[in-house]
């Protein structure tokens, strides 16, 4: 049992089954937590310096390798943000198709979270291997899911890692029916699997700690949102992209080589749980009854109903797939320009798509060669970094000082997968100034 | 179901290029280009994680081919998936290495009956580690070992 009287600090050195490097440390003193610090091992990326003087499509195949679970998230913000500068139109199938693409990052990041990160935690195993052994068919069923996810990147980016296949105005190849007809089929069985997730997790008796945030997402007016649309917030926030540098703001901290995030100087909270909270309305109808159903009710303000959120996401990215691959078919597939020819220009222009695990926010110039010469990628983790760890700090205290070291570690360890934290894509530098004498 | 499949695994960069080096040359020799019609698959891909295991799924004989850090360059090792370490506690998305992913197939029974791991030692992961690489002969003696495994299994196949 910890002495209330003493320091007692608690460290986890290596936090097990988060995407990347990081650690947490914590003293507390007095019945309190004090210095709590999320640190982030990651060396910092250079991405942002490694873009100037790109010419765009080295710019679109070279933020795919930023993170090896995202890329398609990389590479829309960046392809909306340049095609932006160019005025390029993109046509109605290469739109519907991008969100296929998405549909298909979320659905193997969501799907790999929930069964090998997530569900072990909620469990009580040590890990994905030790719940396969009493839970094969659910772990089975999050490969097959995950799987699936990969095919859909693949059938429009060439290959699931690294995609190579968007360009400014559309893609490089557009599917033929014999590659889509297959991956609708795999679609169609995949509604049982995301239904038979559902009605599995609506059983577990998830923690509950409920916390005020802000949710950040993005929003549309009649979709759920992927690719486009304005940044909301749960307080009343509603503005254009171009204008997220206003009211969101990035810093140094000391003890990690992620930037943190503020909301007029708070933290707020970006991710499955956030888009859920802000666009619940805008999933499809199935997603709903089914929701209703199992009683499943937003917005929370409960971070262990992340796990949810993502299950409903990949629900909703299966039927959103099916739908839309559906009606290219019906459409005169093939006959599309593959894209518009794009005239690069000078300029500055501004993306942000939902991320698997929140909104990625990209602003670049290009000068008159249409070259990068600044920059500027903002990521979900590191918009996270703050609310994590004030969520951190909350939780803990919530649960109970007086646990034991491994239970607090354990439960320390809980919350931050709550927001999948992506480390190893949430470093950036903000400037970088050499002096010489 | 491709009843062969040789899964050769790394980045196409730096020392981790070894499994795309040996795929390259696999596809080059005669014994197996002489093979039936869709007897073999080869693969090479980066970091395929999980997706290694829909790589081998159905295949009646697996190789799966990777750089060895730590063990002596050019060093050929022949290990069971029993012999690789079980990190399976550190699983996460982006870090789902080999060992893992076979324990994760181990377990929902996913794995070919005969499945084989072959690596090539690149050395210690140090500043003069270039120099250390694994020869082009040594690359052919990896793949040399691959055909063997592979036209022995065919074989038994007829």
């Amino acid at each position: 049992m910890t002495n209330e009287n003493s320091d007692n600090i608690i460290t986890v050195p290596v936090l097990a089954r988060v995407e990347g490097e990081g650690a947490l440390t914590f003293r507390i003193r007095d019945g309190a937590i004090h210095d709590l610090q999320l640190k982030i091992f990651e060396p910092p990326r250079l991405f942002e310096k490694f873009l100037e003087g790109r010419e765009h499509q080295q710019v679109i195949d070279a933020v795919a390798r930023i993170c090896g679970i995202c890329p398609v998230a990389y590479q829309m913000s960046a392809v909306h943000a340049l095609e932006s500068i160019f005025a390029v139109t993109t046509s109605a199938s290469v739109r519907n198709l991008r969100r296929v693409m998405y549909c298909g990052e979320w659905l193997e990041s969501h799907a790999l979270h929930v069964h090998l990160l997530a569900l072990p935690d909620f469990l009580g195993y040590a890990n994905a291997v030790a719940m396969a052994k009493d839970h094969p068919d659910a772990v089975r069923r999050g490969l097959r899911l995950q799987a699936l996810g990969n095919k859909l990147i693949k059938l429009l980016g060439g290959r699931s890692v690294h995609p190579v296949g968007v360009r400014a105005g559309g893609f490089f190849t557009m599917p033929s029916v014999t590659e889509i007809n297959p991956i609708i089929e795999e679609l169609n069985r995949a509604v049982d699997d995301a239904q038979s997730l559902l009605h599995w997790l609506a059983q577990l008796t998830l923690p509950h700690d409920e916390q005020d945030f802000v949710s950040v997402s993005l929003h549309h007016h009649h979709e759920y949102p992927m690719n486009e649309g304005r940044v909301v917030g749960s307080d009343g926030l509603d503005i254009d992209i171009s204008e997220y540098q206003t009211y969101f703001a990035e810093r140094h901290v000391s003890h990690s080589t992620a930037l943190h995030s503020l909301y007029q100087g708070q933290p707020y909270l970006v991710g499955p749980l956030a888009r859920i909270n802000n666009n619940w309305q805008q999933l499809h109808t199935p997603v709903l009854e089914l929701m209703n159903t199992l009683g499943l009710h937003f917005p929370s303000r409960n971070m262990f109903h992340s796990v949810i959120a993502r299950a409903l996401e990949m629900y909703y990215a299966i039927l959103e797939a099916q739908t839309l691959l559906q009606a290219y078919m019906k459409g005169d597939a093939g006959s599309e320009a593959l894209a518009p020819p794009v005239y690069a220009k000078g300029g500055i222009g501004y993306g942000c798509t939902e991320a698997p695990r929140g909104i990625l926010w990209h602003r670049y110039e290009l000068d008159n060669l249409g070259h990068v010469s600044k920059a500027t990628i903002v990521p979900p983790t590191a918009q996270n970094q703050a609310r994590m760890e004030q969520d951190l700090q909350r939780s803990l205290t919530s649960f109970g000082l007086q646990q034991e070291d491994d239970a607090l570690r354990q439960h320390a360890e809980m919350v931050v997968r709550n927001y999948d934290p992506c480390i190893s894509c949430s470093t950036h530098f903000l400037t970088l100034t050499v002096a010489r004498d | 179901m491709t009843p062969i499949v040789v899964a050769c695994v790394g980045s196409p960069f730096g020392a981790d290029r070894l499994g795309h080096l040996v795929a390259e040359i696999l596809r080059t020799y005669p014994a197996l280009r002489a093979l039936p019609q869709n007897l073999l698959r080869i693969e090479a891909s980066d970091r395929p994680q999980l997706n290694l295991l829909h790589q081998i799924e159905g295949a009646q004989l697996a190789i799966i081919v990777d750089a060895v850090l730590g063990a002596p360059s050019g060093q050929i090792m022949h290990m069971s998936p029993d012999q690789l370490a079980d990190e399976a506690g550190r699983m996460s998305s982006h870090g789902v290495g080999v060992a893992e992913t076979l324990a994760l197939g181990r377990e929902l029974n996913l794995l070919p009956t005969c499945l084989k791991i072959i690596g090539l030692g690149i050395g210690a992961a140090d500043e003069n580690a270039i120099q250390n690489l694994p020869s082009y002969e040594d690359l052919e003696n990896l793949a040399d070992s691959i055909v063997d495994e592979v036209t022995c299994f065919a074989r038994q196949l007829d």
